[in-house]
């Protein structure tokens, strides 16, 4: 996987969460397209891609959010990893297989970043109704699925070259 | 067509895993409230997505511009109604504010106190929160204007302490600081009521009252009763800034405290607020 296409996505991605998307809200739910990152890395590139990936793409967030830093690196890695697990089970030849799998994963792994972040002392479940977030983000991810597997494949395409030379594989 | 993945669940698969999870939760204990190693990476990594962020709200400003100009005709009505509604409101404030004026000098002449004025800098909201799970908002004055972290933000627009307060510096950049909102679940701030009784005030989340804790029962207590912060030492918080009015009072299980909810003044969705510039405790 190449760490320069991977960094793209994630300075895209995260362009448009704070630029374009923080801005549509409903209930106070807003969507997360960092979260849609790390589970299309888990989808297309398997459970360790998908969890270095998450981290990288959480960490990114971080910085930009007032919650600790490694909240969501901490949430995504588990997301990416879980994905990149479950995935390789999954029969991908019919086209709505990545939206459905995209859709549960983000509604699971809102849970999860609210109850990790309970935890922490952030009182996640005292703001938005948990079920507006996950039904927002869940959606739209679903939605833009299919953009962002195209996206890690497109970052993945070193791996092909890397094939053909076994001592670069890894 | 299935893609099996032998490595899926390998060794090493599992020792990346658990090395990001230790270095997500080593961040996580060294970024915890009240510590503040990270915080200088956190502002030169903000620094640097800070121009690829505002050449990225240039481009997308119009679209939603756009969306709120075709989904928030209601969102506009009923904010104008709610003005009218605070306008009304405001009236019956003033008449409180003169009256505890008068109390206020009244005592301090008492006293042998001279009042001191409150500085204050007024700033912009520039940014909502970018997640759910995001309380805060960003500011556009930052260390460049005085403003340091602790410091009380108030809204309204003309100099001096006039309007309610509406959080607390979290984060100072150059020219940018994150405000943690009043209603955030982590906001606690020393508070006083009319009566001279002190508590404690924390937000319990958007859309909730505020929390008012340490007020014994036996304490005379009415709904609509103001409260202010108490500018006890360690605080960054000048005293007699206006918070909020008394919701409710319930007595607490224990039977010794009452459990106070206070609805906040400020308004949250205000643009334009101001940082007080009392500097925070060493």
């Amino acid at each position: 996987m190449s760490a320069a296409k991977v960094a793209a996505v994630i300075l895209v991605a995260l362009v448009l969460q704070v630029c374009l998307f923080a801005r549509f809200s409903y209930d106070g739910a807003r969507p997360d397209l960092m979260v849609l990152v790390a589970i299309a890395a888990g989808f297309v590139a398997g459970p360790e891609r998908g969890a270095v990936v998450g981290f990288a793409a959480g960490l990114a967030f971080d910085v930009v959010l007032a919650t600790p830093l490694g909240l969501s690196a901490f949430v995504y890695v588990v997301v990416g990893y879980v994905v990149g697990t479950l995935g390789a089970n999954v029969v991908r030849s019919a086209w709505w297989i990545a939206p459905v799998l995209v859709a549960l994963a983000s509604a699971v792994a809102m849970v999860f970043y609210a109850l990790v972040g309970e935890v922490l002392g952030q009182a996640t479940l005292s703001g938005p109704p948990l079920t507006a977030i996950v039904v927002v983000v869940a959606a739209l991810n679903a939605v833009l699925a299919p953009l962002a597997v195209r996206a890690l494949r497109w970052a993945r395409t070193d791996d092909i070259d890397h094939r053909r030379h076994p001592f670069l594989a890894r | 067509m299935v893609f099996p993945r032998r490595s899926s669940r390998s060794p090493r698969s599992r020792y990346t895993l658990g090395l990001l999870l230790l270095t997500a939760i080593t961040l996580l204990v060294l970024d915890l409230p009240g510590t503040g190693p990270l915080q200088p990476v956190r502002n030169v990594l903000a620094g640097v997505f800070r121009p690829v962020r505002s050449a990225g709200d240039a481009v997308f400003e119009p679209i939603g511009n756009g969306w709120e100009g075709a989904f928030g005709y209601d969102e506009l009505k009923d904010e104008n109604d709610r003005l009218r509604a605070r306008l009304e409101d405001a009236k019956g404030d003033d008449a409180e504010l003169r009256r505890l004026e008068t109390e206020i000098k009244e005592l301090q002449k008492l006293n042998g106190v001279t009042a001191t004025g409150v500085q204050t800098r007024t700033a912009e909201v520039v940014s909502e929160p970018v997640s759910s799970f995001d309380a805060s908002v960003e500011i556009d004055q930052g260390s460049g204007g005085g403003v340091k972290k602790g410091m009380a933000v108030i809204t309204g627009l003309t100099s001096g302490p006039g309007g309610g307060v509406f959080g607390r510096i979290v984060e100072v950049q150059g020219g940018r600081s994150k405000v943690e909102l009043i209603t955030a679940p982590s906001f606690v701030a020393g508070v006083r009521l009319r009566t001279g009784e002190r508590g404690v005030l924390r937000g319990q989340g958007p859309d909730k009252p505020l929390l008012l804790e340490g007020i014994k029962v036996g304490v005379k207590v009415a709904e609509g009763d103001y409260v202010f912060t108490s500018g006890i030492t360690d605080s960054a918080f000048p005293r007699d800034l206006n918070v909020g009015r008394v919701r409710s009072v319930e007595e607490s299980a224990d039977g010794l405290n009452q459990t106070v909810e206070v609805t906040p003044l400020a308004d949250l969705a205000s643009v334009y607020v101001k940082v007080v510039l009392k500097d925070p405790p060493k």
